[in-house]
């Protein structure tokens, strides 16, 4: 039986709404129903049994949720790959066992491939036995080699089945990740609509929200920066915009701060969530607090030695190529170091990312929300660098606006330091690098970059 | 890059750091002031600073890619990091490898 009818059902209620706006044009959920057939008859002509691997590979576009959801009512195991990754592609698809591959090109042009490929995967088979469908997710390698991790489709479409409220909803988070798929199932679930962009300079973001009216906007700390920097708020009207939810990092306290200033009206709301567990449902204190409450149906949460614990119904199966992350019990150690206060939690950063200078805690986001109110400090990374004499020290990586001497910049940056970080959190050694210190997804690079997996954003200054 | 011109180097990059603290920053600084240890004008924290300067614009200047801080340093009988003095010895004594 197929597994989307409730879905298809709820497209068919509103087959005139406008599911999707992509290169301006609306796409309507009749169109995206007819285009759902029009793949199955093509699954269907080239034979394309339930249970094979199938990567897809192409912009985020109507088509391309058309082939998503024809492969999940297929009860395919789906792996989306973009062009970010394709460096990794290869890799990718011999981790995932990759069956069969969908790419489509700029003009939206398919091309279907057969590989030669039995699934060995104990997991992969497991999950194929159930007859559900699947989903893999690579993660994105900022913190290490990339993991993939193997859904069971039915798990994530669970939450989706409520109806909510649905608004129309800009997206620059892609189809690989979590996030991506998230925010995709719950307009769609909602009959809502989902606008994407070809370029994520603010710029080209605000003029989209202003030309389509759009009501929320799901981003990261490190795109609202730009945001603030690039002023873009003043020359688009975004006055359509009720709320601007942000994750994936840990933000700066100042940028909220600056950001609820500029825009009063919009609720500011936290999100979290992990490529491992999905995404938990999130209420933030206030539009000025990073404090936040999560959880939700379907999720537990417990915090062991100050890190975040989590326990996901719709939680991942495990990695197809790393050990499983879960306890016994199935509780999952986020690496998140929080702090509490009743119900609602703060997210500090990483555990991994924390410095530690002579045996005193720093995380990097406090320091990069201070330095990045600087003058002329357009971005600004903070890392830790080995130093035998307080074991580790604090390295910031700036970004300037015009060009300053070193010497001058560092005496300015500890004089600016001085009344706002206590003197340990204070950088030790400034770099004042050229290159943007961004991911693709729009997230703090604190590794050295890796060219291939984490490249500079072409055109998004 | 001699001597004498690495202890200019470090008295540039020490009075930088002692900005703040007017009392220190008011003593001259020569070859035999004291940095770290008993009479030193630097914690930890300002050490660290001292030589991460130092160490990155003597590379720069040189074309260099010395380490000044290392396990090396640590585990000589002085300190390097005593004075002004001793840690220009130990800046020339690392440049001739």
């Amino acid at each position: 039986m197929a597994c989307l009818t409730w879905l298809r059902d709820r497209f068919a209620e509103q087959p005139q709404q406008t599911f999707m706006i992509w290169r301006d044009q609306p796409y309507t959920y009749d169109w995206l129903t007819s285009q759902i057939a029009a793949w199955e008859a093509r699954l269907d002509q080239a034979a394309l049994p339930p249970g094979s691997v199938v990567a897809i590979s192409g912009d985020y576009s109507p088509t391309v949720v058309a082939l998503l959801l024809a492969l999940i009512d297929r009860r395919t195991i789906l792996v989306p790959l973009t062009a970010s990754v394709a460096a990794h592609h290869e890799e990718f698809t011999q981790i995932a066992e990759v069956q069969w591959e969908i790419s489509l090109d700029a003009h939206e042009q398919s091309r279907l491939t057969r590989y030669d490929r039995d699934v060995h995967n104990e997991l992969t088979r497991g999950l194929i036995a159930t007859g559900d469908p699947g989903l893999i997710l690579f993660s994105s390698g900022s913190t290490g080699k990339s993991k993939a991790a193997l859904h069971n489709f039915m798990g994530l479409l669970e939450k989706f089945k409520p109806r909510r409220h649905s608004m129309v909803t800009l997206t620059f988070l892609l189809l690989d990740h979590i996030g991506g798929i998230n925010t995709l199932l719950y307009v769609l679930s909602n009959t809502g609509c989902i606008v994407t962009v070809h370029d994520r300079n603010p710029d080209v973001v605000c003029s989209a929200i202003a030309r389509h009216r759009v009501e929320v906007l799901p981003t990261s700390p490190t795109f609202l920066n730009l945001l603030l920097m690039s002023e873009a708020y003043k020359r688009h009207d975004l006055s359509s915009l009720k709320r601007i939810t942000y994750g994936t990092e840990p933000m700066p306290e100042q940028t909220l701060q600056r950001l609820h200033a500029i825009l009063p009206n919009v609720e500011l709301l936290q999100t979290y969530g992990l490529s491992e567990l999905g995404i938990l449902r999130s209420k933030s204190r206030s539009s000025d607090s990073l404090w936040v409450k999560v959880g939700g149906e379907g999720f537990e949460t417990r915090i062991q030695d100050g890190t975040l614990w989590l326990r996901a119904r719709s939680a991942m199966l495990g990695y197809l190529n790393a050990p499983s992350p879960f306890d016994t019990e199935g509780w999952f150690n986020t690496g998140d170091a929080v702090e509490v206060d009743g119900e609602y939690i703060k997210i500090l950063g990483r555990r991994s990312e924390l410095i530690n200078v002579g045996g005193t805690k720093v995380y990097p986001a406090e320091v990069e929300g201070v330095l990045l109110q600087m003058p002329n400090v357009r971005d600004v990374t903070v890392v830790g660098e080995a130093n035998p004499i307080t074991g580790q020290v604090v390295v910031a990586r700036v970004n300037l606006h015009e060009p300053e001497d070193l010497g001058l910049f560092r005496r300015r940056m500890r004089a600016f330091c001085r009344d706002r970080l206590a003197s340990y959190k204070i950088p030790a050694r400034v770099e004042l690098v050229e290159t943007a210190q961004y991911s693709e997804r729009f997230k703090k690079m604190r590794r050295r970059q890796d060219p291939a997996l984490e490249g500079d954003l072409d055109g998004s200054q | 890059m001699d001597r004498s011109e690495l202890i200019d180097l470090i008295a540039t990059h020490l009075s930088d750091l002692l900005a703040d603290d007017p009392e220190r920053a008011a003593q001259p600084i020569v070859e035999h002031t004291r940095l770290y240890g008993p009479h030193g004008l630097l914690d930890s924290l300002r050490l660290v600073s001292l030589v991460l300067d130092l160490e990155q614009s003597v590379n720069e200047r040189l074309g260099t890619s010395i380490t000044i801080a290392d396990s090396r340093a640590m585990s000589q009988q002085r300190s390097p990091f005593r004075s002004v003095g001793s840690l220009a010895d130990y800046v020339v004594q690392t440049l001739a490898g």
